[in-house]
């Protein structure tokens, strides 16, 4: 019954912030419509013509005032509908969004593994460590990382491995020459292209984990029960189940948001790497100031986090006994 | 009888960043089977030190820099590698934790504990459980419900007795218990000394007890050795050291304890706090805290002495003064 209204409450949290943005995109300075008319009347348009031509080629009613707009909106919503681009005219928002999704969705989620894996290691090698110098370098070395900022560290090595020593594509999630399916071709060359995005990821990312698993094994390390487990005799890995059953808890919700995350993708990485994924999606709908495209990418963004919030309270309550429902 | 446990010359030494600090120093003693000795002292005597010296595990930075620990096997258990040091705790030794609330894996049940003790010492799990369910039961506690309990759902004196039927799981010759009743309310202290000398008269366990509280111990005890900035200085059976102590400190430490009736304006505490072990005179430890200090004391270290009634003790007046000592004492304990 509890869940049932947290459900309720999270489905009722990701509209509200949906109307929210509905109306936030709307307060940006310029409009799709201004876009369009500027680039008519450059063309040597009149201005009249310019604007009907517009209403025409968007399909909108001129000067409609915003709260109807946002009937209109619900309206669709409620269907399901995110309506369509205004950019690319015609074209389902819900379309394009599955477009980018698994692009995004493979490489991040490929990443985030990859890094909190790492993180994890690092984290329990540094709390083994402490007090010593390999502890202080693995920590200056997670902290690093974990600051400087993911367009940094993607110019970087699409420097380093693209110009440079053109080991990787700079741009694009697989090559014209082969034909995207579940062809061997396809799958390789899409990992080519995927390698400079995923370590971008992985790069900035792990380094927040391992000093957060650091964190807790430490705590974990002094706690009595490590101590009495010891002269109780217990087998080494006995023990160690118990260190890393304890430490990576705490974990585990920061793991889930971020899983929740990775549906928006990084709008700097999947820039510099020109990934067709959701972050580019989102990036170029802002330029263009397509307003159903960008609301689509903020409702996918806000309810998969949303939700998986929801999923890690949950599992929460099986994993820790100290929690209950 | 056979000592279950000689201890020879135990030092115990922590580096610090002013030099290395002796926490414990040539500490000896022996348990006999059945018997169950008592180690007193205020924090930072060394006490806690000593047990896990025993067990051959002191906290980090500190480290064994000389003596032996025997067990029933006559072998230095210091000298012990470590897959065999790991089989023999909790088979012969076995510790009860000054926090024994905490000792407790929070993400397991009771049962799946004393599995992994079953596991890590190659017993059958079923016997070992039934085993763990009646000696739960020993100690008045819903054994159906603990075993399945998570350590949480349990009460600080529930736990506390559940860590005493861990520590007697694997029937160890002697069981150490640190502080066992510190963090426990009055009426659950009382209960888990009466289980606890219970046990002790049933299975003939020894048992080394550790405590800041003389007054506890007394009834669970039959000798106790009271402790001072990392040394011994008064050991001897129980009765005889709580009636007529014989070391300054030791009078001290009794004449603290508030009586149950009456006034407390007869209870004194030790004046001064407890040493700083980098400093310590030449002489005698206590010497700056010591209403009964002479010259040599700051000196001479005392030598120790052997009284009539089986009490050995480390200070200079114990030849002369003794007896003088004992009517003081006496009169303390008219008005308790």
């Amino acid at each position: 019954m509890k869940w049932i209204n947290r459900i309720i409450m999270a489905i009722l949290t990701v509209f509200v912030v949906a109307s929210l943005t509905f109306f936030l995109v709307r307060l940006m300075p310029g409009s799709p419509v201004q876009v369009m008319y500027l680039e008519l009347i450059q063309k040597g348009i009149p201005a009249n013509q310019a604007m009907n031509q517009v209403n025409i080629i968007l399909n909108v009613i001129p000067n409609e005032p915003l709260f109807q707009q946002y009937i209109h909106w619900l309206g669709q919503i409620i269907h399901g509908d995110m309506g369509q681009s205004i950019q690319q005219t015609g074209v389902p928002v819900i379309r394009l969004i599955f477009n980018a999704l698994p692009w995004t969705l493979i490489t991040v989620a490929i990443g985030l593994l990859i890094s909190f894996f790492i993180g994890v290691l690092l984290g329990v090698l540094s709390a083994f460590v402490r007090e010593r110098w390999t502890s202080s370098l693995i920590d200056n070395i997670g902290s690093v990382a974990h600051a400087i900022p993911q367009f940094v560290t993607a110019v970087a090595l699409l420097y380093i491995f693209s110009v440079l020593v053109h080991w990787f594509p700079s741009s694009g999630a697989y090559s014209i020459e082969v034909f995207p399916g579940f062809n061997g071709p396809f799958i390789m060359s899409f990992l080519y292209h995927m390698a400079l995005p995923v370590f971008t990821y992985v790069l900035t990312g792990f380094g927040a984990w391992t000093l957060q698993m650091k964190a807790s094994t430490v705590s974990v390390l002094k706690e009595d029960f490590m101590m009495a487990a010891r002269l109780r005799g217990l087998k080494q890995n006995t023990i160690m189940g118990y260190l890393g059953s304890n430490s990576i808890l705490p974990l585990f919700t920061g793991l889930m948001l971020s899983l929740g995350a990775m549906f928006g993708g990084s709008v700097f990485i999947e820039g510099t790497y020109a990934f067709p994924g959701i972050g580019n999606l989102l990036a170029t709908a802002i330029n263009t100031r397509d307003y159903p495209v960008m609301q689509g990418c903020f409702i996918l963004t806000t309810a998969t986090i949303i939700f998986a919030n929801l999923i890690a309270d949950f599992a929460y309550t099986k994993l820790d006994p100290r929690i209950t429902d | 009888m056979e000592n279950v446990l000689d201890v020879q010359n135990l030092s115990i030494e922590f580096p610090t960043e002013t030099g290395v600090v002796r926490a414990v120093k040539n500490v000896s003693f022996q348990i006999k089977k059945g018997e169950s000795l008592g180690i007193v002292g205020e924090s930072g005597s060394g006490k806690s030190t000593v047990a896990f010296g025993l067990f051959n595990s002191v906290p980090d930075p500190g480290r064994i820099s000389s003596g032996s620990v025997r067990f029933l096997d006559g072998r230095n258990f210091l000298k012990v590698n470590t897959e065999e040091r790991r089989r023999f705790y909790w088979e012969h030794i076995s510790m009860v934790f000054q926090a024994s609330q905490n000792t407790l894996n929070p993400l397991l049940r009771i049962r799946r504990q004393v599995d992994d003790i079953a596991e890590a010492h190659q017993f059958n799990k079923k016997k070992l459980r039934q085993k763990a369910q009646s000696l739960f039961e020993m100690m008045y506690l819903d054994t159906d419900r603990v075993m399945n309990a998570y350590p949480h759902e349990l009460s600080g004196g529930m736990k506390q007795r559940v860590s005493i039927g861990l520590a007697l799981l694997l029937d160890p010759e002697i069981v150490v218990l640190d502080e066992p009743t510190t963090a426990l309310d009055v009426i659950s202290q009382g209960s888990v000394l009466k289980i606890l000398n219970g046990i002790r008269k049933e299975l003939n366990i020894s048992l080394l007890f550790i405590t800041h509280d003389i007054s506890v111990i007394s009834e669970v005890v039959d000798s106790v050795m009271v402790m001072y900035a990392g040394q011994v200085i008064e050991r001897g059976p129980v009765n005889q050291v709580m009636s007529s102590p014989t070391h300054p400190y030791t009078l001290g430490l009794i004449r603290s304890i508030p009586p149950l009736v009456g006034d407390v304006k007869n209870t004194k505490g030790i004046s001064g706090s407890a040493v700083q072990l980098d400093l310590l005179p030449k002489g005698c430890p206590f010497y700056s805290r010591c209403d009964m200090r002479m010259t040599k004391c700051s000196e001479i270290p005392p030598p120790w002495v052997t009284l009539d009634n089986n009490v050995s003790v480390a200070c200079h007046l114990a030849k002369n003064e003794g007896g003088d000592k004992n009517d003081r004492t006496q009169e303390h304990f008219k008005t308790i």
